[in-house]
């Protein structure tokens, strides 16, 4: 008897034991992945833009709020449309201590650009963390320009082929691909100027050396206040809460949304528990006042996708982008 | 009446005991970062940044502007002490500060810096302060035409702007522009020249250029020279530093028109002080009596460009406070503050913040001063620089290049080019190119361009646009003038030698 009970005893012990096995793993393993040192967080822009201001707002959250429990310094690292930062990233492989914020060139500019003898370095290439918010696309002109509305514009630039001068990025930049979609979609034809930078720009429409640019809302917030500038159209898939009175393009009958997401990648190879982890941090850090402050004073869409969502995101984009590359007669094959 | 008001409400905010030691501190740490090869206003901003997150934008924006200034004058030492210009705009102050220090009058030529940038400093942020709404409309008449011809027009004076032969400086010239071309096309977004190698993707910077050129081309050149003390001794006291009647009397006109040519270039978006600096120069050299001397330690050619590049300062504010528009690549890092801050830079700045707004101006005219007294006093300090022996100095600057330069992208193919550039830089002492042609097409060059780009696409590919424009006609009449100028002068120069050979 006694025996059986301690044969029971041992078998108890062991399911035990073995259930505590075959369950802690996981469990384990999710909190198994702690950063041990300092996390080198990489914005692939100069500093002072918009990527830069998401990077030192996310930065200094995780910091503050303990989300991660080592600093996070931000490194600029500009230059090449991302390719800069993202080759730099992708060097890192299987390193969890190295995280990149991302935009809409992360995915674009790979599709167009190549450098001989090298493989490209592709969004896929990356380990996605997140999408934290969508910055919104504008269409802007200066106060007192004879249009009324959107529709009056495309109007005019279908009574008159390649009048209309549009201020942008560079070819291949998410904002022209906006344009080239809405020349598309309303059938017009526009001139298109590429610009280095939000403020040469804005100082050329204010000059009337443009007549129309696409923008964010938030750096267009002021101008619009100070009545120097209207806003006439949002890329979004509704209006802006904002700005009520400004129509989608979808409204006026250009079918497209388009907007800029603001997000974090990792180094590839990376185990799934320091993706899990980075994960967990940035949604933690979407449901902080700081954050959300940040979203409202830049007038963006409040979101969260995780790791595979974000992903499955980018590589939507990516097929959208680069139909419209074609149509435009660049991009790869 | 009002403005004055407004100016003394500004002081009322600048002048709190906090804000004073921010600006104070700024101003220390601003100079030091100047002073340094390689690491200039731009870097010494972004490093700065996070540390003033936690304050109240007032106090933020008035330690920055204080670094910005600080900055300007730090730049000035080492171009004088080392020949290695901090920053695109010391460039110039190289030419005739240098040689003023060979000669043992680095203390001059540092005292010169420091007044004629005090002068120039104070007078733009008047100038900020009564004409910033009139500028606007300046500023927004370029659009890419007239731009383009500002450019050019800069480029076409490089040629001038040195002392020894006109086709070297051109062929530096182009030499610059080469130099400027790898990297991300603007337009296309498509890498051009970058032979494969992710490091040239984001081009060439300036910094690396200048240090490697000037800074590692010095010391591979002065290897061959004996090791010994090359600087004439000076003695230094204050006193010394301090210009004397005839040097007062030959800065007064290079130190006015350089602080109007730095206003006026520092309140367009992107022209920035670089373009300042090296306008005021050429001007200086045509319209002095002994041009001759510049390039060889006038003290003009010091007075000129420090206070062009100083009086930039207060012009690249006017874009930033009025329109939210930044003017260089420093007020864009203070823009990108602002609005961290929470503020809306924009037109309506200066009503919704005023006591912002007239504080930082406030403060920058505090930051003036105590800079100003801070180099006084420290130039008989900075001079004693000279008196190092170059077997210990020389390796001090390699090292501090190397560091500097690596700390700007933290990118170790930059290290590699600067040594590349450092070849090269002695090389072209060696045969006798001048080095600043080259570093200010490197500047211009990509400018030009895009500006060039923007124009014909507006224009539909006609040439008409520069020309139909009375602002870029006028640019582009007086960058052929300046191109035309030096080979007149040759011929006439020869046609008299020959006649004075024949009689």
């Amino acid at each position: 008897m006694q025996f059986n009970v301690r044969s029971i005893r041992v078998i108890t012990l062991s399911v035990l034991v073995l259930s505590v096995l075959a369950l802690a793993p996981p469990a384990f393993g999710a909190a198994s992945f702690v950063p041990t040192r300092p996390i080198e967080f990489v914005c692939p822009s100069a500093a002072g833009g918009g990527l830069a201001r998401f990077s030192e707002t996310v930065g200094s959250i995780m910091e503050s709020e303990k989300f991660v429990p080592v600093a996070m310094p931000r490194i600029y690292k500009p230059g090449g449309g991302f390719a800069v930062a993202m080759a730099y990233i992708s060097e890192k492989k299987g390193n969890p201590h190295f995280l990149m914020s991302t935009s809409g060139p992360f995915v674009l500019t790979p599709l167009t650009v190549t450098l001989s003898g090298k493989k490209t370095i592709t969004h896929k290439d990356l380990t996605m963390i997140g999408i934290m918010g969508f910055d919104e696309v504008v269409m802007v002109v200066k106060n007192d320009a004879p249009w009324k509305d959107m529709k009056e514009l495309l109007a005019a630039a279908k009574a008159k082929p390649k009048s209309l001068r549009f201020g942008g990025s560079y070819v291949g930049s998410p904002d022209s691909l906006v344009v080239a979609s809405i020349a598309k979609a309303a059938g017009v034809e526009f001139l298109y100027v590429p610009f280095q930078g939000g403020g040469e720009m804005n100082a050329a429409l204010l000059g009337g050396h443009i007549d129309i640019m696409s923008s964010s809302p938030s750096d267009m917030m002021p101008h619009v206040e100070a009545k120097t500038m209207r806003m006439l159209a949002v890329a979004a898939d509704k209006r802006i809460p904002r700005f009520k009175d400004m129509p989608t393009l979808k409204e006026i009958g250009c079918d497209l949304v388009r907007r800029t997401h603001r997000g974090i990648a990792a180094p590839p190879g990376i185990s799934a528990e320091a993706v899990a982890y980075y994960e967990n941090a940035a949604r933690k850090v979407t449901e902080t006042g700081a954050f959300k402050k940040y979203l409202d004073d830049g007038i963006m869409t409040p979101v969260f996708m995780g790791s595979t969502q974000a992903s499955k995101f980018l590589d939507e984009y990516a097929d959208v982008a680069l139909n419209t590359m074609r149509d435009l007669g660049m991009g790869k094959k | 009446m009002e403005t004055f008001q407004q100016l003394l409400m500004g002081f009322h905010v600048a002048a709190t005991p906090f804000n004073l030691l921010l600006c104070f501190l700024g101003c220390v740490i601003g100079t030091i970062i100047g002073a340094l090869p390689g690491i200039g206003p731009a870097a010494g901003l972004s490093i700065l940044l996070p540390l003033t997150f936690g304050m109240n934008p007032t106090s933020g924006m008035i330690m920055m502007a204080g670094l910005y200034c600080g900055t300007m004058y730090g730049g000035t030492i080492t171009s004088v002490l080392i020949n290695v210009p901090g920053e695109a705009a010391s460039v110039m102050t190289c030419l005739d500060g240098y040689q003023m220090a060979m000669q043992g009058r680095a203390g001059k030529a540092l005292g010169i810096a420091a007044i004629g940038s005090f002068i120039a400093g104070t007078a733009s942020v008047v100038f900020l302060m009564l004409l910033a709404l009139p500028m606007v409309k300046f500023a927004l008449s370029f659009g890419p035409p007239e731009y383009f011809a500002l450019m050019l027009m800069g480029l076409c004076t490089v040629a001038g702007l040195t002392s020894g032969s006109v086709l070297k400086a051109l062929a530096g010239t182009c030499l610059g522009i080469l130099v400027a071309t790898p990297g991300m096309d603007a337009f296309s977004g498509l890498p051009r020249l970058t032979f494969g190698l992710t490091g040239l993707l984001g081009g060439i910077d300036f910094v690396v250029v200048a240090v490697g050129l000037f800074g590692i081309g010095e010391v591979l050149y002065n290897v061959e020279q004996s090791m010994e003390m090359k600087f004439l001794i000076e003695k230094i006291s204050i006193k010394e530093v301090w210009p004397n009647r005839a040097e007062w009397r030959a800065s007064v006109g290079p130190i006015t028109r350089g602080t109007l040519i730095g206003f006026l270039v520092g309140v367009l978006p992107g022209a920035g002080g670089t373009i300042a600096t090296f306008l005021s120069y050429a001007v200086e050299k045509r319209v002095s009596k002994h041009p001759e001397q510049f390039g060889k330690g006038a003290i003009e050619g010091v007075a000129a460009p420090e206070a062009a590049n100083n009086a930039s300062t207060g012009g690249a504010m006017v874009p930033l406070l009025t329109l939210g528009i930044p003017g260089s690549g420093t007020t864009a890092i203070m823009l990108g503050a602002l609005m961290m801050y929470g503020l809306q830079p924009g037109p309506l700045l200066f009503l919704k913040n005023p006591d912002f707004v007239w504080g930082v101006i406030a403060s920058m005219y505090i930051g003036n001063v105590m800079l100003v007294i801070m180099n006084m006093a420290c130039i008989p300090l900075f001079v004693k620089i000279c008196k190092i022996p170059n077997y210990f100095l020389m390796p001090f600057v390699i090292v501090f290049a190397t560091v500097g330069v690596y700390s700007v992208d933290g990118n170790i193919f930059d290290v590699w080019m600067l040594y590349v550039f450092g070849v090269m830089g002695y090389f072209m002492n060696k045969f006798g190119m001048p080095r600043a042609p080259v570093l200010l097409a490197v500047v211009l060059g990509p400018m030009v361009e895009r500006a060039l780009r923007q124009s014909l696409i507006l224009s539909q590919g006609s040439y008409d646009i520069f020309f139909t424009r009375p602002i870029s006609a006028v640019l582009l009449m007086m960058g052929l003038a300046a191109v035309l100028w030096p080979v007149f002068d040759m011929i006439w120069q020869r046609r008299r030698a020959r006649r004075m050979a024949g009689a």
